[in-house]
């Protein structure tokens, strides 16, 4: 039976080399060995590659033992050792370092392309890269975590614009050195700029008064406007803010461009005086100033705006401690001057605001600390306004 | 700035007042400009023993007060408040036939339990009592206290100190409720039917002394405490859950017109 079943197996070619072991396996003389001896085949069988430390051991290995490892023997030669003296190492460097080069050439191509194309809307490389990574598989972000960074390095950019204009603010003498230092330096740092943020803002008018104002023929009562706007989104909306309990955020002005929980992130257009004794009106006639581009005053002696108010950029405001104020432009066709706005008698606000075609909000900061998300959801509630009374309160 | 809650209107009922008495209110409106008053309420007390529902109010609105009288003739910010007396709480007509219509809303409760079952479950402002009679229940501390922490004001009328015969009661009652609020939460204001009833701060400040209040409370009681009732009343109806307003300012009272530079401002700021 045995001899039946060993005639099967591929090794015993000839009946002759079956009978050499089968005699060999039951004579006494013969080396009886209870266990059939396999001998390697030496095909179908590789080692996994090894890192290039390895290699070098299994070399000197190879040295110690005068070539008599057997472990080196069953490894195919071409995989032994990546220091092997007959490879051109150099070339093979070379070769690689070619490939790589060619690699970076294509990205930054298309780099190039990209910004090319982008640069024509003006948002700066920084950003594209920072939205390029929310498809990163890699390192996933999110919008939220994207825009913090983004909010994070450009009020650290201000700083340096600012700092840098501080450096040389005693050499900068005639206006036109002002205004070439601070477009230098609003460039180099790439400062976003309010004018190209006006669209935005386009965009929310019309946003907001497809909200507010949804049939022109009747308008709706104040009562019914204001749960609405409570419940707005105010990403684009001019925002001031009319009253602080911090110091040199009276009358701030700009697009709000980011809401957190107890946020805004605004974005303040240059030139804007700001300070707790500056009035709406100082406010407007510095602004001409600044657009004609006088920054210096008659004398020649005092600068009108600060280098900070020159620069400009994103702030972050704090609903807490702040009474902000909005304005709503009516659609152009709802009200014409001779159209009374409303019948109501409860709305005589809207009336009068009629010559402007504007209307007024108040956003009460305190009270106003909720995601944007969730103010739509949420069911506010009126508490005890005795907190109040240092930001509404009169003042005398 | 000076606040007086409590100008009583001439009727208590929704009958027009006469001539004379309008001129009696405009002589104590010029006193209060003469002693510096800026804030002003005029009070409609309303009559108990009238039984209002929902359908008196279809044609007319349940503010009588009619501020256009007053235009244009004092700087003063005049508002309308209206005081409830509160008898049995579950025959009361409702607080939201007033509540949009006045600024302010007082209640005047007759017994202990109303005044409790109107701090948890009502919404208003002020809680005033009758200081011509004597208080005919004891006024507990927990229950003013509640009333304190909820933003509830208790005020003290001062016109009835000026009569003889109303005095000791006056003085009996402003006892009672120093003591049970010790002295948190109180506001003072004139309740003058006449113009020499009327009194300037520093009188206010001696009257405090008189009733016992705590010193480091009197400046409290006569400035902060009445601009909080007057922010937290104007709230209410101004402003959707105290989040959003209409207007600039809650306290204007003349209407609001949008400043000049700031379209100035607006419109350089546009896009070019």
């Amino acid at each position: 039976m045995e001899r039946q079943l060993l005639a099967r197996s591929r090794f015993f070619n000839s009946s002759v080399d079956l009978d050499e072991l089968l005699q060999a396996r039951y004579s006494r003389s013969g080396s009886q060995k209870s266990y059939m001896v396999l001998k390697p085949t030496g095909s179908g069988f590789e080692e996994s590659e090894k890192s290039l430390l390895h290699g070098l051991e299994s070399q000197e290995n190879v040295d110690n033992d005068g070539g008599k490892s057997k472990r080196l023997k069953n490894i195919p030669s071409n995989k032994v050792g990546r220091l092997d003296p007959n490879v051109d190492w150099e070339k093979r460097v070379n070769k690689y370092n070619k490939t790589k080069a060619k690699k970076l050439k294509k990205i930054a191509k298309t780099e190039k392309k990209q910004s090319k194309h982008i640069d024509s809307k003006r948002i700066p490389k920084d950003v594209i890269r920072r939205f390029d990574s929310i498809n990163d598989k890699k390192n996933k972000k999110t919008t939220r975590l994207v825009f913090r960074s983004y909010v994070k390095d450009t009020i650290s950019n201000q700083r340096k614009a600012i700092s840098k204009l501080n450096n040389c603010h005693e050499q900068l003498t005639s206006n036109q050195e002002i205004k070439e230092a601070m477009d230098k330096w609003i460039k180099v740092f790439g400062i976003p700029q309010y004018d190209d943020y006006t669209s935005l803002n386009e965009l929310w008018t019309g946003y907001i008064q497809d909200l507010l104002f949804p049939n022109p023929k009747a308008p709706l009562a104040a009562q019914q406007i204001l749960p609405k706007l409570s419940s707005a989104e105010l990403i684009g909306a001019i925002v001031r803010v009319t009253d602080s309990k911090e110091v040199g955020l009276k009358n701030l002005l700009g697009i709000v461009l980011y809401e957190y929980k107890n946020f805004f992130v605004i974005l303040v257009p240059n030139g804007l005086k700001v300070g707790d004794n500056v009035s709406i009106g100082q406010q407007n006639e510095l602004l001409t100033k600044y657009q004609t581009g006088e920054f210096i005053s008659e004398d020649g002696k005092t600068s009108l705006f600060t280098n900070k108010e020159l620069v400009g950029g994103i702030k972050m405001i704090e609903k807490k401690t702040c009474i902000f104020k909005i304005i709503v432009p009516f659609k152009d066709k709802v009200v014409s001057k001779n159209e009374s706005v409303s019948s109501n008698e409860g709305d005589s606000e809207l009336k009068m605001s009629k010559d402007y075609n504007l209307l007024e909000f108040l956003i009460i900061g305190p009270r106003f600390n909720f995601k944007s998300v969730d103010r739509s959801n949420k069911k506010l509630k009126g508490r005890n306004a005795d907190d109040l009374v240092d930001l509404l309160g009169a003042k005398n | 700035m000076l606040f007086d809650l409590n100008i009583p209107w001439p009727s208590t009922t929704y009958a027009a007042p006469s001539a004379s008495e309008i001129a009696a209110l405009k002589s104590i409106l010029a006193m209060l400009q003469h002693l510096q008053y800026t804030h002003i309420a005029l009070n409609f007390q309303l009559d108990p023993s009238l039984k209002l529902t929902k359908k008196d109010f279809a044609k007319k609105s349940p503010n009588p007060i009619d501020l256009s009288l007053f235009e244009h003739q004092f700087n003063l910010k005049i508002y309308t408040r209206i005081t409830l007396t509160l008898h049995d709480p579950a025959d009361f007509p409702g607080l939201k036939l007033f509540s949009d219509h006045f600024d302010l809303i007082a209640i005047k409760p007759l017994n202990d339990r109303a005044l409790s079952v109107a701090i948890t479950n009502f919404d208003f402002d002020i809680i005033s009592f009758n200081y011509k009679e004597n208080l005919k229940y004891w006024l507990r501390n927990k229950a003013v206290h509640s009333g304190a922490a909820k933003g509830k004001y208790f005020e003290i009328v001062y016109a009835p100190v000026l009569q003889p015969d109303t005095r000791k009661n006056f003085l009996s009652v402003c006892k009672n409720l120093v003591r049970a609020s010790r002295s948190q939460g109180i506001l003072i204001s004139s309740g003058a039917e006449r113009s020499v009833q009327v009194k300037t701060k520093l009188d206010l400040q001696i009257m405090c002394k008189i009733i016992n209040i705590a010193p480091h409370r009197v400046a409290q009681i006569i400035n902060e405490n009445p601009s909080k009732v007057m922010i937290s009343g104007r709230l209410r109806n101004q402003s959707y859950k105290q989040s959003v307003a209409m207007g600039s300012d809650i306290l204007e009272t003349k209407k609001h017109k949008i400043d000049d530079d700031e379209i100035a401002v607006l419109r350089k700021l546009q896009k070019k």
